[in-house]
Formats: C-alpha cells, sequence, structure tokens
C-alpha cells in the first residue's frame, strides 16, 4: 500500500511536481499537455478506481456484496479532475455513486471494500456499505441514498465553513436525477441567497450521465440545459466535457479558487456517461442502447487520458502495462483484505446511534458537558 | 290496598326465591290461606295470607329472587280494581330484585355499610342463638351466583396485583367474590377479605350483607389456604351450592372452639328390655282405643314407637339438670345458662345437616320426645321445618347408631357448648361381676365439649351420669 | 432566584443564553428574524445578533433543515425554528433520513448537534393541516430526541440542554402553552432529558401524559379528589428517552394508570407507556392501563367540535374512576 500512500501525501497541500495547475489557461476542447507527471499520477488514479469498480461488479456477482452497487464506470475523470483540485479543509460530499471519491481522496482500497463487504475494517466499519462511505479526516462527508438528499447538507456545510472564517470550500456532486428533486431546487435557492454576499463557497458538481436511473435527461426535465438552471438561483455556472480529464482538470483548477476567493457558490455541469449499468441490479439496462453504450465508450476517459499521453510521450507501453498491473495488484491485495475481515461484532449494532450515550432507550441521558460540546 | 310482601323469615335473610304460586291471580283468598311457596337457604315455607280478599295481582314470578318487604302481590278488599298491568309489576319485582345488589354495592362504595354491617353482625350474634345451620340465605345465594367467575378454562378472573397478594399471603382466590367486571377479583376485595380474617368476621361477598358473626368468640378462621382445581383428566369439579357453602362455613366456625372428648360404654340390655314393654304396651293401649296415658300419639295418629336414641336423648336431657354448665351458650358477653333443655337432634340432610329442637326435653317424656323427634325428622327431610324450629338449641345429640358406627366424635353446634355422640349398638362378652363371661349389649357415648366453658372432669361426671341414667332406665320414666 | 416568566419568555431566555455563550449556536427559520417570529420567541434577536447569526430563511423547509444539519455536521450548532411542527413534513426526509442517522451509517465518524423547535399540537381552530401532535412519530425513529416541556422553567432548562446535546433535539413546544406563566429559575437551570416531572402527588391512580394535557390531569385531579381519590400526575416532559423508572415506581405504588394525550391513540406515546408498565408492574396492576386520546378524526375547524376531537377533563375523570372499579361520578 506504499505507492497508494505516497499519491496521496503528494497530493495533499495541492502542489504536484511540474509546476502550479492553477497557472493553467482553459483547456477545454484543445491545448498543449502540460505537467506530465500529474496527469500520469491522476491517470493512475482512474485506472485504479476502473479496477476497483470492475471488482467490485465480479464481487456482487458472486454474493459478497449485498445490498445496492453503484459504480463509477466512465465518469473518472470528473471526480479525478475535481478532487485534484481539493485542498485540505475542504468537504466533499456526494450521493451514493461514491467509491470513485473515497479512493481519489487517498481511501485505502482494502477499507473501501471491507465496507461493502459490510466488515468491520470497513471504512464505516460495516455500518453504512456502498452508499455511505465517510472518511471525514480525507475530506470525505459521504455516502446519502435519497436522490438529492444530500445537497442542502453540502450547502449548509458552505455557510458553516464561511461563517467560522475559514477558506474551506464544499465540492458537492450530484446527478442529473438529483436536480429533479425539490431538495436541489431549495437548497440551490439558499446557496444563491447566502453565496450573494460570498457566505456560501460551494461548488456544484453536476455529474450528468444522461440517465436518471433508467430515464433519460430529456424524458424527465424540461428544460434539458441542466448547467442553465443554476442561473434562476443566481449561480454562475459552465459546461465542461466530463470525459476529458484534462478539460475537467482545467475547469476545477479555476472553479475552486473562484470560490475560495469569492465565497460565492458555483455549478459546473460535466457531460459524462456510465459505462456501466445504473447498480448492479440494473441487468438487462432496458432504457439504452447497446450501440449508445458503445458510441460512448470510444469517450472513454482512460482511453482518451491514455491516448493524450502517449502522445505527449508521457508514457508508453511499459508504462501503461505497469500501471495496470499496479492497479490489478492494489485490487486484488484489496479483496485479500475485505475477505480476511471479521464482520462487526453484534455490539455494535447499538453503537454510534446517539452521540455522547451508547445506551438511550429507557435510561436518562446526562446532559452534554462543556468538554462534549 | 293490602300488598303482600316477601317477609323476613330469618334473621339474616335479605331475600327470598318465590318457588312457586299456589294461588292464581283473581283467586278468592281468605285469612291464613297458603299464597306460595317461599324457598330460603335452607328450607322451603308456606306463605299464608293475611289479609281476605281477592289475589288481584301477582307481582313476583315463579323463581324470582325478591328483597324482604317488597311486594310480591296485591290482595284487594272485594271489588277493588288493580292499578298496574301486570307486566309492570314484572319488571319491579326485577328491579326489586336487581336494586338488593345494586344498593348493596352502592353501600360498598361509600364505605358506611362495613362499620354498620359489622355492627349489625355483632348485634346478630347477641340476638339470634342460631344454631344448625344458619339460612344465610341472600348471602350464600349470591356467594354462589357471584363467587368468583370462572373464565372458560375454569381460571378465575383476578387483576395481577391481586395473584401477586394471593400468593404473598396465600390467600385462596375461590373464596373472594370479585366485585370487578365479569367477577373480576379487584384489589379492595382482597384487601376486604383480610380485614374480615383479622377482625374475626365472616366471608361475605361484596354484594350481601354481614351475616351474624360467631357469638362473639372472637376467634378467627383462618383463610383456608385451598389449591385451584387441578382440572386434570378423570376428575369433575362440582361447584359447591348454597347449602354445602353455608353448612361448610358454619363447621368452620364450629371447629374452631377448643374442642376436648370422652366417651363411654353403656351396658343397654336393660333398656332394650324396657323398650320392648314399654312399645308392646303402647301399641296394646293404641290398639284398643283406651289411651295409655302418655298422652302421645304417634305420627300421623298411630301408636308411639320408642327408639333407643328417644331414651339417649331423654337421658342426656335428663342429666343435663345436674350439669347445666354443658346446657349454655358462649356468647359475647360470656357463658349463658339456660336452665331449659332445648334438645337439637341431627338430621343428615342430601348436601347438609339440620338440627330441629325438640323444646324442653328434660321435662317431657319419653313418648312426647319420641313423637315429637320423628315428625321434625320428616319435615326435615323434606325441607319444611320452621326457622324456630331449629333455631335455638342448647345441647346437641347426634346418632350414627343407623349406619353401625361403633364410635366417632362430633363437631359442637355453635353456640352451644356440648354434643353427644352416640353410637350402633354391638352384642359382644363380657365379664359379669363374678367374673363369668356374659353376652351384653352395648352402646358408645361420645360427649364433645367446649373447654372454655366445660373442663374434663365435667365433662367426664356428665357422661357417667348419662350412662347411669341408661343402665337405669327406669329413672328416665320418672 | 427565580422569576415569574412566560414560558415564550423562557424560551428566548435559553436562545440568548447560549446564542451569547457560543458563537457556534445560530439560529435558522422562517420570519424569526426581521419578523420577530411569528409566536415571537425570537423577538429582538435580529437585532442583537444580526442577519448571520438569525437567519431568515426563504420557505423551504426541506431546504433549510437540510442545510441546518449541514451546519450542524460542520460544527456549527443550529437551532431551527419550524413555524409550526406541522410543516415539519415537508423536511421529515432531511430530519428521517440525515439527522436521525447519519451518524449511524457513517460509523460515528459524524455528529449533527441541531435543535428543530417549534409549536406543536392544537386546540386553537386551526383545522386539520395546522393540527397535530407529533410525540409518537419523531418518537419513533432511534438517533433522534424528543422531548416536549411544560413549565416555564422547563423550556428554558431543556433548550439549554437541547443546545448543548450533541445530537438532533425535536423539541416540541406546547403552543398553546406559550403565554403560560410560571417561575423560571436564573441562570443556567439545564433539565436533563429523560426525568419526568412528578407534578402531583398521589396514592390512588396514576396519571402519565405530557405537554397540554399535563394541566388537564392536574384539573381531572382536583376533580377526583372531591371524591376521595388523590391522583399522582406525572408529566413525562421527554419522550425519547423516556423515563420509564418514574412511570413504573408510580404504578407501583398506585396499582393503576391512566395515559392521557392529544394525539391519535393508534401507535401513540400512550399505548408505549401502557406497554411498558405492564412489561415493568404487571403485578402490580389492579386494572388494565387506560388510554385517553384525541378523536380519531383530524381536527376539525369549529369550536366546540375541535374541543369534542381532544380530551377533557370528564374524559380522564371517567378513566380514572374506571381503574377504580368506581362507577362514573
Amino acid at each position: 500500500m506504499a505507492k497508494t500512500k505516497e499519491r496521496t501525501d503528494k497530493r495533499v497541500g495541492g502542489k504536484h511536481p511540474g509546476g502550479r495547475a492553477g497557472e493553467r489557461t482553459d483547456r477545454n476542447g484543445a491545448g498543449p499537455v502540460g505537467d506530465p507527471e500529474h496527469l500520469v499520477e491522476l491517470y493512475r488514479q482512474m485506472v485504479l478506481v476502473r479496477t476497483f469498480e470492475t471488482a467490485c461488479q465480479r464481487s456482487f456477482r458472486k454474493g459478497k456484496i449485498g445490498g445496492y452497487l453503484h459504480l463509477y464506470t466512465g465518469e473518472e475523470a470528473v471526480a479525478a479532475g475535481f478532487l485534484s483540485a481539493f485542498r485540505r479543509g475542504d468537504r466533499v460530499i456526494t450521493g451514493y455513486r461514491d467509491h470513485a471519491h473515497a479512493l481519489l481522496l487517498g481511501c485505502e482500497p482494502g477499507a473501501v471494500m471491507a465496507e461493502l463487504y459490510g466488515r468491520r475494517d470497513g471504512l464505516v466499519r460495516g455500518k453504512g456499505g456502498s452508499m455511505h462511505l465517510f472518511a471525514v479526516d480525507r475530506g470525505l462527508w459521504g455516502g446519502y441514498g435519497i436522490v438529492g438528499g444530500h445537497i442542502p447538507l453540502g450547502v449548509g456545510f458552505a455557510y458553516a465553513l464561511r461563517y467560522r472564517g475559514t477558506d474551506h470550500i464544499c465540492q458537492l456532486y450530484l446527478g442529473d436525477g438529483a436536480m429533479q428533486t425539490g431538495a436541489f431546487h431549495e437548497a440551490a435557492n439558499l446557496a444563491g441567497l447566502w453565496g450573494a454576499d460570498g457566505r456560501c463557497p460551494v461548488v456544484f458538481i453536476v455529474e450528468n450521465n444522461q440517465y436518471g436511473m433508467g430515464t433519460s435527461v430529456p424524458r424527465s426535465t424540461a428544460m434539458t440545459d441542466l448547467a442553465a438552471k443554476f442561473g434562476a438561483y443566481g449561480i454562475d455556472h459552465e459546461k465542461v466535457d466530463g470525459m476529458d480529464l484534462e478539460a475537467v482538470l482545467d475547469c476545477a483548477e479555476r472553479v475552486t479558487r473562484q470560490v475560495r476567493e469569492s465565497g460565492r457558490p458555483y455549478a459546473v455541469e460535466a457531460m459524462t456517461y456510465r459505462l456501466a449499468p445504473h447498480g448492479a441490479g440494473d441487468f438487462f439496462e432496458k432504457y439504452r442502447s447497446k450501440e449508445e453504450v458503445d458510441s460512448w465508450r470510444d469517450r472513454d476517459p482512460l482511453v482518451l487520458l491514455e491516448h493524450r499521453l502517449r502522445e505527449g510521450g508521457a508514457v508508453d507501453d511499459a508504462a501503461v502495462e505497469e500501471i495496470a498491473g499496479g492497479a490489478r495488484d492494489e485490487v486484488a491485495a484489496a479483496l485479500e483484505f475485505a475477505d480476511a475481515s471479521e464482520p462487526p461484532p453484534i455490539e455494535d449494532l447499538y453503537t454510534d446511534v446517539y452521540a455522547g450515550a451508547d445506551e438511550y432507550l429507557g435510561k436518562p441521558a446526562e446532559p452534554a458537558d462543556e468538554e462534549g460540546r | 290496598m293490602p300488598e303482600v310482601v316477601m317477609p323476613k323469615m330469618g334473621d339474616a335473610m335479605e331475600a327470598g326465591t318465590l318457588s312457586s304460586w299456589l294461588k292464581h291471580e283473581g283467586d278468592q283468598v281468605e285469612v291464613g290461606d297458603a299464597l306460595a311457596e317461599i324457598e330460603t337457604d335452607k328450607t322451603t315455607m308456606e306463605l299464608e295470607a293475611e289479609d281476605a280478599g281477592v289475589l288481584t295481582r301477582l307481582i313476583a314470578g315463579e323463581g324470582d329472587e325478591v328483597a324482604v318487604g317488597e311486594p310480591i302481590a296485591v290482595i284487594s278488599a272485594d271489588g277493588e280494581a288493580p292499578d298496574a298491568a301486570p307486566d309492570e309489576a314484572r319488571q319491579v319485582a326485577e328491579e326489586t330484585a336487581d336494586s338488593v345488589g345494586g344498593r348493596e354495592t352502592a353501600e360498598t362504595e361509600t364505605g358506611e355499610a362495613e362499620a354498620a354491617e359489622t355492627e349489625a353482625a355483632e348485634t346478630e350474634a347477641a340476638e339470634s342463638g342460631e344454631q344448625g345451620a344458619r339460612p344465610r340465605e341472600a348471602e350464600a345465594r349470591r356467594a354462589a351466583t357471584s363467587g368468583p367467575e370462572r373464565s372458560a378454562d375454569g381460571r378465575v378472573r383476578a387483576s395481577p396485583v391481586v395473584r401477586r397478594l394471593a400468593r404473598e399471603q396465600g390467600i385462596e382466590l375461590a373464596g373472594i367474590s370479585g366485585s370487578g367486571p365479569d367477577g373480576r377479583i379487584v384489589e379492595r376485595d382482597v384487601r376486604a377479605a383480610l380485614e374480615r380474617a383479622e377482625t374475626g368476621a365472616p366471608e361475605r361477598s361484596a354484594h350481601a350483607p354481614a351475616d351474624a358473626a360467631p357469638a362473639g368468640d372472637g376467634s378467627t378462621p383462618a383463610p383456608v389456604t385451598a389449591p385451584a382445581p387441578s382440572g386434570a383428566a378423570g376428575t369433575e369439579l362440582s361447584p359447591l351450592s348454597r347449602t354445602q357453602r353455608v353448612v361448610g362455613e358454619r363447621m368452620q366456625q364450629a371447629w374452631q372452639a377448643p374442642h376436648h372428648y370422652a366417651t363411654v360404654e353403656v351396658h343397654v340390655d336393660e333398656l332394650l328390655a324396657l323398650r320392648g314393654r314399654l312399645n308392646e304396651a303402647l301399641v296394646d293401649g293404641a290398639a284398643d282405643g283406651s289411651g295409655d296415658g302418655s298422652g302421645a300419639d304417634g305420627p300421623a295418629g298411630g301408636p308411639v314407637r320408642l327408639s333407643i336414641n328417644d331414651f339417649v336423648m331423654k337421658a342426656c336431657a335428663q342429666a343435663l339438670r345436674t350439669f347445666p354448665k354443658l346446657n349454655s351458650w358462649w356468647t359475647a358477653d360470656g357463658i349463658e345458662l339456660h336452665q331449659r333443655v332445648d334438645l337439637a337432634m341431627a338430621v343428615a340432610l342430601e348436601d347438609g345437616l339440620i338440627t330441629p329442637v325438640i323444646r324442653n326435653a328434660a321435662e317431657r317424656t319419653l313418648s312426647a320426645i319420641s313423637a315429637e323427634a320423628k315428625e321434625l325428622a320428616a319435615r326435615a327431610r323434606s325441607g319444611k321445618l320452621r326457622p324456630d324450629e331449629y333455631q335455638g338449641g342448647t345441647f346437641t345429640v347426634s346418632n350414627m347408631g343407623m349406619y353401625g358406627v361403633e364410635s366417632f366424635t362430633a363437631i359442637i353446634n355453635p353456640p352451644s357448648v356440648s354434643i353427644v355422640a352416640v353410637s350402633a349398638v354391638a352384642r359382644r362378652p363380657d365379664f359379669d361381676a363374678a367374673g363369668d363371661v356374659v353376652p351384653r349389649s352395648v352402646l358408645k357415648l361420645t360427649v364433645g365439649s367446649d373447654h372454655r366453658v366445660v373442663n374434663g372432669a365435667e365433662n367426664a361426671r356428665y357422661l357417667a351420669e348419662v350412662k347411669r341414667l341408661l343402665e337405669h332406665p327406669l329413672l328416665l320414666t320418672v | 432566584m427565580a422569576e415569574v416568566k412566560t414560558y415564550r419568555e423562557a424560551l428566548r431566555e435559553a436562545l440568548v443564553g447560549e446564542l451569547d455563550r457560543d458563537e457556534n449556536v445560530v439560529l435558522v427559520g422562517e420570519d424569526i428574524g426581521v419578523y420577530g417570529g411569528t409566536h415571537l420567541i425570537t423577538d429582538g434577536l435580529y437585532d442583537r445578533y444580526g442577519p448571520h447569526r438569525v437567519i431568515d430563511t426563504p420557505i423551504s423547509e426541506g431546504g433549510f433543515v437540510g442545510a441546518a444539519i449541514g451546519m450542524a455536521m460542520a460544527g456549527l450548532r443550529p437551532v431551527v425554528e419550524v413555524m409550526t411542527w406541522n410543516f415539519s413534513f415537508l423536511a421529515a426526509d432531511q430530519i428521517i433520513q440525515n439527522a436521525a442517522k447519519v451518524r449511524y451509517f457513517s460509523g460515528g465518524q459524524v455528529k449533527v448537534p441541531l435543535v428543530i423547535r417549534g409549536p406543536n399540537g392544537g386546540g386553537v381552530q386551526l383545522s386539520a393541516q395546522h393540527t397535530h401532535s407529533l410525540e409518537s412519530f419523531y418518537g419513533h425513529f432511534p438517533g433522534l430526541k424528543v422531548v416536549a416541556p411544560v413549565t416555564p422553567n422547563d423550556a428554558k432548562g431543556m433548550m439549554l440542554t437541547a443546545v448543548r446535546d450533541d445530537n438532533c433535539v425535536i423539541f416540541l413546544e406546547a403552543g398553546a402553552l406559550y403565554g403560560t406563566k410560571g417561575e423560571v429559575a436564573e441562570g443556567d437551570n439545564a433539565v436533563p432529558f429523560g426525568r419526568a416531572r412528578i407534578a402531583r402527588e398521589g396514592g390512588d391512580v396514576t396519571l402519565v401524559s405530557y405537554g397540554r394535557q399535563v394541566a388537564l390531569c392536574l384539573a381531572a385531579a382536583e376533580r377526583m379528589a372531591e371524591d376521595g381519590i388523590e391522583a399522582e400526575v406525572i408529566d413525562l416532559r421527554s419522550l425519547r428517552p423516556l423515563d420509564e423508572e418514574t412511570v413504573v415506581a408510580s404504578v407501583r405504588k398506585t396499582h393503576r394508570a391512566v395515559a392521557v394525550q392529544e394525539q391519535w391513540r393508534w401507535f401513540g406515546v400512550a399505548s408505549e407507556v401502557a406497554a411498558i408498565i405492564q412489561d415493568r408492574a404487571f403485578d402490580d396492576l389492579d386494572a388494565p392501563v387506560e388510554r385517553v386520546s384525541g378523536a380519531e378524526v383530524p381536527a376539525p375547524y369549529a369550536h366546540n367540535l375541535e374541543i369534542a376531537a381532544f380530551p377533557s377533563v370528564d374524559q380522564v375523570v371517567a378513566a380514572g374512576r374506571r381503574v377504580l372499579y368506581r362507577e362514573e361520578g
């Protein structure tokens, strides 16, 4: 696991070899490759995510993972790009398609897999499962199962971060489906309201993968320009090609800096695509054609990035193979770790229901004292 | 317009059942005519008309339970008309019957009745002199009908706290009536039962008033701890009848007196010989109509036929002249000596016992005693005794000789303090004065007395006197 | 030292105390700032603490309750006002799915030190949609704490405890009692959760209640005392956690209980109280536990109908007599 740790350390602090990302110009669509080492590093991370998600699907089909399983396959560039702009102290919050965010924030793959396996060494000790990944010391604040339900939380994070006088921001990931919920609209309105005087440093990152489960955006959304909806709430916005890591990276560095400085919210609609089914139970994918999926495979972000890197000479076959092999090894180790981990002790059934007291039914709780605050 | 009301036919009677009408609506009745049969706990009596006229309305129906003093019929002086429809009358009777319970419930609720009833109980104890199976009609009847309600599986209905108290205090729930819904025994019922146990008041249901306490004996009948029925295969549960319940309770109380016994064997050959000669003479006297001077006719006008028991009763009564303490009552205020011997005679009934009384037995002749004994016994068995005929005895004789019993002890009949148990005559070899073996007829007498009144020596001396009289039976004829 | 104050003043005093003591405390709600609050609980606080600590929100219960949950997860201690608890249904997803559960499904990594407060219950002709009593609705969820203070002193004391609690506290104020007066202790009078208050001692029957119905039970107790029945009245005031000990000890003494609630009978707090009693004081019961509840209908508008829709003194007295096996008096 040493390699992963190094990568993490490198990222923390925001600097990477090869220059400061913040100086890059807007790369939407064209431009020279800059900072090859950084890009290779991001490529490595994206390959790890892809390999991990693929392994999850296999494990699920073997019955080792219960409940729901929502894979990020095909969307890697979005999280990889934006989380590259993460600074310690920022907060990340997303829905249930959260494995990538956990891995990209440096969580141990073994811990994530163990959580999916429902083991005591899981990221949240087996209490949450796939949809509820938290690693607050790394900035990951969940992991939520109700579509759109987390969005007001993120807005609240942002308010609190600014209220306490920090320059931290909140990266709030949401899907195209979440933008249909009342929770989204109310939260966006609050963000626009509070952000007007710089008190809501939230970046809305819309992972528009074209489908809310089985219903496409055009079939469910009256006005399909999702970025523009933010304008109704006074929030600046733009679109980005979510399959192009470099484009996302550029956008992320610029947008996060702007939000951090201004305290005002911003929204980015990242156009991307799920190359895996919605969830592991979505076997037949009746709502989209194989042709459509195949056409998007041509825009696989890993393939796109690999091309770019090869073109720029940053990687060759050996490097690609080494990266792929490394990812396989890491994921294999993660699977082994998860398999070997014990289920949580039965006593854990009753832990962490309340802060400050373990027994709560029928026993008076002690009032929180000064230290508990 | 004269009403016919339910008469009070016993000290503790609160209500009676009109078991059958002997007249019909519209009948002409004279004073003294039997109008109806009224059933009390122990006995059935005829109700006689106190007015003459037309029985214009029957208010109570057959089988109705009516409170003492409530109207059951109307006799109109000739010419008057009835003033209410029969249906309404029936309803009034029913309401009256119901109101007995309701009234008493209300009294119980206010808590005042308890004090009043205790007072009443004490007064009754002093006055009543009741003995034998007391006609606690209302209480017993209610006890039988409103006793702990049994649910379909035979369980007594009781609240959880009651069950706990019953466990802890060893109370038998079957003996407690429930005042809760569906006869549920609730806390106040158990509390009341515990209080009664402490004060010595007799068991009563929550709906009935107090009956007479045992004559102020101060002893405490402890609550009986009987188990719940097992309900096992091969068993059959027989809930207690009114009579059984009353007799049982009476016996429980009677047993509280400190009984002690003495037995003696009486040689009765002389008695048997005298009896034989007298019976012959009595038959002859009756047959030729000359009268035998005894002044007695047997039952149904036939000749008197003396039994051994008649002799025994006479002897017991006569002996009491010289041992007056055995002819007394244990009362709240002390030992009440009675000059007159009112001899109670135990008569077995189908489901109990009754003791009709032969008044002034010590002064009456053998034949008078004999005739009366037979007559009383017959009416006792048919349930036709009047209360004054089985109340007020001062001494009891109980004979089991007809069953071949060799000897037995009997339970004293409060408020009296002594009882004699008479066994069967047996024929067996014995020694005479010369030491030779002779055949002898013997019977055993066992006297039981209350040691608070009679000590062992007195008991024995009394018995010796009875033996002397029976072994010199001519003394019984003078 | 204690002063007589209204329930409303007592609440405000608690909020002011905590706002002064801890800069992380913020208030969130509709019209709580400039308007002073529809029930004047937060009157004057906007001027005192400014718009960033007394936050007027749009009409977005789901949004602002959710945002407040987020603030709590990010180190603030928000006190959210729902204008009435009837509007909380719009925020139910946030309260139930996030506030109650996130500590659990994060494996204990987060906590939600949040108070949601507002007027609860009926009795002022607000009709069906504005008249709910939500103790059992929110009391149902592990992860929430639910309290319902009755006296002004408890209003202040329990608000202090609520703000200081690291969990999401559903603070059900008896709206009809905002104007009632009582002695309120000065300074820090924090009242712990999970402890019931014995409002009246007695040995014959236990009346268990909360909220507006506590006064009803006290009135019923006075009536019963005229007939020689001494009722013990328990003000639960804390519903989750619920003080079983006090209730059970009382029933062990009196042997009979009546649970009184404004809410509907089905699946209500009184049913839970009855179950607790039969579970822990079975051998002390002389009668089944009675429940006196609101009529099983949406709340009507007409004054007479509304009165009939809620428990009355007569009903409580009748229930008390029933468990004593006395005829209706």
